[in-house]
């Protein structure tokens, strides 16, 4: 299990490495932040100085070298932004972006479990039905339009909650909301497609047979197995929840990883972006590593399997 | 199976939930004549103000921290600020008289060695200050007595007074110490209380400012980056002011009674820039007035921005800018007289142009590409739309890769023709333009601080512009604002939001 562990973080090491190639390559692909940075009229000898001052003036093999050389380091230069070290940036924004995903994937997942649970033991009633519905239109509905008439509601109309910003828990209701839809419509959909294949096993129709109480049966022997593919995609969506929610938050104001990178992708702040980038891989890979272990805790085959 | 559940804890946090929807959200703005809060439309970055060049967000806040040696009004003009009068002794030498007794909060002192220490830190390398590149015409300065300080420059340098409006002062000793990024220390009229990155910044009213007092107790600058989000707030009565919105809300925001809209023409002049540096453009004025007759620009202004912006004269300036033309006036839609300039400029049958539009900055600039290519397209102009993020578009035009046409808003924060015309030299990255008369008007006007020589030389060379089409002279954006019934505005057509434009009512 250990080796297992260490072959994983292994790999999450590389998987990193490449993607920071890639980004620092990327990135440089798509303009010059002396360009955008500086006021259109800016002359040949002003652009050149604020290349030489950020270091892009250097060939880009060099710039490449040094980059990756520092990057190992935990030092990913100074955002040219922000005029901090860019690492900073991206890890002050963090704490925001947690709030926001953990009540997002609480919300999502405790509402999607409960209508995906629903909708496979009330198969064909209204129930079903409603829950079901309601799952549809959560996956379809795009988040910008639900974050705005949200807005429109709750605190335009009826002055229930602000309309953006971070600070009290009402701050967190509306974007938690707009950012759990899909969460939630994702999971009750599966939930309810794994428990129905779950219920037609053999093993199931034994603990009819022996007169077991429905809820046994539920809870004890139907969820578990049908929780596995559940798993797996709540870890994936926690991982892109836990990595900024770009949409939500620019919305709804909210400070956190995504809007820091919007904005330092639109800006060329090519710092903030690799900075930014290794912190969202690396608690992808972390999340993706979590399902893993989860899958074991919840199979034993799968913990022998190993 | 129910209660089941409810026993696991998914019954009280959905309780939780329903119940945390009535929690009645702090909505305290509006009504408390102590406070402004003001929404931006982007982030504050950072809190050096000799580091950033961003008017609209970042050198706003600052304003309100720290001071200028001068400053502009609301009415566009140079008012005294730390410095209580100025004056050129020559064409190199800028004579400022400071305020007597001003200090920071520190206790350090705000005279003439300051200013020159903070002049030093401006031009020196090692401080990668953002500013610098409008101060590269600046030597030195060098301080005469504790209240009166030089400004040298190497050439003459007439719209000096105007770019120092954007150059604020800053303690010495506590900068050299401090992470001048988070935190500020200035002679302005407020404190800061909190900076949130991201979030806020929250300013706090100084009790002994030197100045006249301020007009609110405490500011808060919240960052709404989402136009109809800042919209909602400024309703929902969150915020007091708010900018940068599609015109289209102004009716919307008047017609709820919770707000009052309006919009004033920005500095910004928005054209189509003709590649004059190869045909079918270079050489060419017939065809390049035939596409200025092609255009309506009233039309656009009154469909697309719901009648808000100004038509622009055949020149970049607005009578916000020194070196105003007023004799220049649009060039009125005519589509008649265009073809026949067409047909007379050798394309009887019309021509094949590539317009491009670069996106992301300017206001609805993909719906003006588009009208525009169908204007063109009914004087028999076959126009190919091009549409590319700015900053890869940026990179092309400057190093001469720009298509046949493109559109662009310029504008110059001193509101003088100088750094304006400038991007129209002949040899700018940017110009496009090529003349050489015209070059050599703007060079002559740049090199003396006499006003009226300059003013007389503008005049010449924007008539040269007038008369050449060098563009397709659109449009000034317009800046809308909102603000609630709790607070006053002095408008403005710059991107300054100062709580100190800002009244309680």
């Amino acid at each position: 299990m250990f080796r297992c562990l260490l072959g994983r973080l292994g790999d999450a090491l590389v998987a990193i490495l490449g993607l920071l190639t890639f980004v620092f390559i990327a990135a440089r692909l798509t303009g010059d932040p002396a360009l955008v940075m500086l006021p259109v009229g800016s002359t040949e000898e002003q652009l050149a100085e604020f290349r030489r001052q950020m270091g892009l003036d250097r060939p880009l093999l060099e710039q490449y070298l040094s980059f990756m050389a520092d990057a190992v380091r935990g030092d990913f230069g100074e955002s040219f932004l922000h005029q901090r070290p860019a690492m900073e940036v991206v890890l002050e924004r963090l704490p925001a972006t947690i709030e926001l995903a953990l009540a997002a994937l609480i919300l999502g997942t405790a509402v999607g479990l409960l209508a995906g649970f629903v909708a496979a033991i009330y198969r064909g009633g209204f129930l079903e039905f409603a829950a079901m519905t309601i799952a549809l239109l959560g996956q379809a509905t795009p988040v910008f339009w639900l974050g705005i008439v949200l807005i429109l509601v709750f605190s335009v109309e009826l002055g229930w909650l602000p309309a953006g910003g971070r600070g009290t828990f009402a701050h967190l209701i509306l974007p938690a909301i707009s950012l759990a839809t899909f969460t939630t419509a994702s999971i009750a959909r599966l939930l309810r497609s794994s428990m129905i294949e779950v219920l037609k096993e053999n093993y199931v129709r034994t603990a009819v047979a022996k007169g077991l109480i429905n809820r046994i049966i539920y809870m004890r022997h139907a969820a578990r197995p049908a929780l596995i593919p559940v798993i797996t995609m709540i870890g994936i969506l926690a991982g892109e929840l836990f990595s900024g929610a770009v949409i939500t938050e620019t919305i709804f104001s909210w400070p956190g990883v995504g809007r820091v990178m919007i904005q330092a992708i639109q800006s060329k702040d090519f710092t903030v972006v690799q900075a930014g980038v290794t912190v969202i891989s690396a608690i992808f890979i972390g999340f993706n590593l979590l399902v893993d272990l989860a899958y074991g805790l919840l199979d034993p085959r799968i913990r022998i399997a190993r | 199976m129910t209660a089941k559940l409810c026993k696991q804890g998914v019954c009280s946090l959905i309780l939780l939930i329903a119940l945390s929807v009535f929690v009645v959200a702090p909505s305290d703005a509006a009504g408390d004549k102590a406070k402004v809060t003001i929404g931006l439309v982007a982030n504050v970055n950072t809190l050096d103000p000799h580091r950033t060049a961003t008017v609209g967000t970042d050198l706003s806040v600052l304003s309100q921290i720290y001071s200028p040696l001068v400053i502009r009004g609301p009415d566009m003009k140079l008012n005294p600020a730390l410095a209580k009068s100025w004056r050129a002794t020559s064409d190199l030498v800028w004579r400022f008289e400071l305020v007597p007794g001003v200090t920071f909060p520190n206790g350090e002192k705000m005279d003439a060695a300051a200013v020159k220490q903070n002049i030093d830190r401006l031009l020196d390398p090692k401080h990668k200050t953002r500013l610098q590149s409008w101060f590269k015409a600046l030597k030195e300065a060098r301080v005469v007595d504790v209240h009166t300080v030089e400004l040298v420059t190497k050439k003459p340098f007439p719209a000096l007074a105007y770019q120092l409006s954007m150059l604020f002062m800053m303690p010495p000793k506590w900068t050299a110490e401090n992470n001048t990024a988070i935190s500020a220390m200035g002679t302005g009229p407020y404190d800061v209380v909190k900076f949130a990155t991201g979030d806020h910044i929250e300013l706090r009213a100084k009790d002994n400012y030197w100045g006249d007092k301020p007009p609110f107790r405490t500011v808060i600058y919240r960052m709404i980056p989402e136009a109809s989000t800042r919209v909602s707030a400024l309703l929902a009565g969150e915020v007091d002011f708010v900018t940068g919105f599609p015109p289209a809300e102004i009716k919307r925001i008047n017609g709820s009674g919770r707000a009052k809209a309006g919009s004033v023409a920005s500095t910004r002049n928005m054209h189509i820039r003709f590649n004059n540096k190869k045909p079918p453009f270079q050489g060419n004025a017939k065809l390049r007035l035939a596409m200025n007759y092609a255009i309506d620009k009233n039309a656009i202004i009154k469909d697309l921005w719901s009648g808000y912006g100004k038509t622009s004269s055949c020149h970049p300036l607005s009578d916000a800018y020194f070196g105003f033309n007023p004799d220049l006036k649009p060039i009125p839609y005519n589509p008649g007289k265009a073809k026949k300039l067409l047909a007379e400029a050798g394309y009887p049958n019309g021509l094949d142009v590539a317009l491009e539009v670069p996106l992301g900055r300017y206001l609805q600039a993909a719906d003006i590409g588009q009208i525009v290519a169908a204007q063109l397209g009914q004087i028999g102009v076959r126009v190919k739309l091009k549409e590319q993020d700015f900053g890869l578009w940026i990179k092309k035009a400057y190093k001469g890769g720009q298509g046949d046409m493109a559109y662009l808003g310029l504008a110059w924060p001193t509101l003088d023709a100088d750094g304006m015309l400038g991007m129209w030299k002949k040899g700018h990255p940017v110009s496009y333009y090529e003349n050489e008369e015209f070059t050599r008007l703007v060079n002559e006007a740049g090199s003396t601080t006499d006003q009226d020589k300059r003013m007389k030389l503008y005049r010449q060379a924007t008539k040269i512009m007038c008369e050449d089409s060098s563009n397709i002279w659109m449009f000034f954006q317009p800046t809308t604002w909102a603000r609630s019934k709790a607070v006053d505005w002095m408008e403005r057509g710059d991107d300054w939001i100062r709580a100190t434009d800002m009244r309680p009512r």
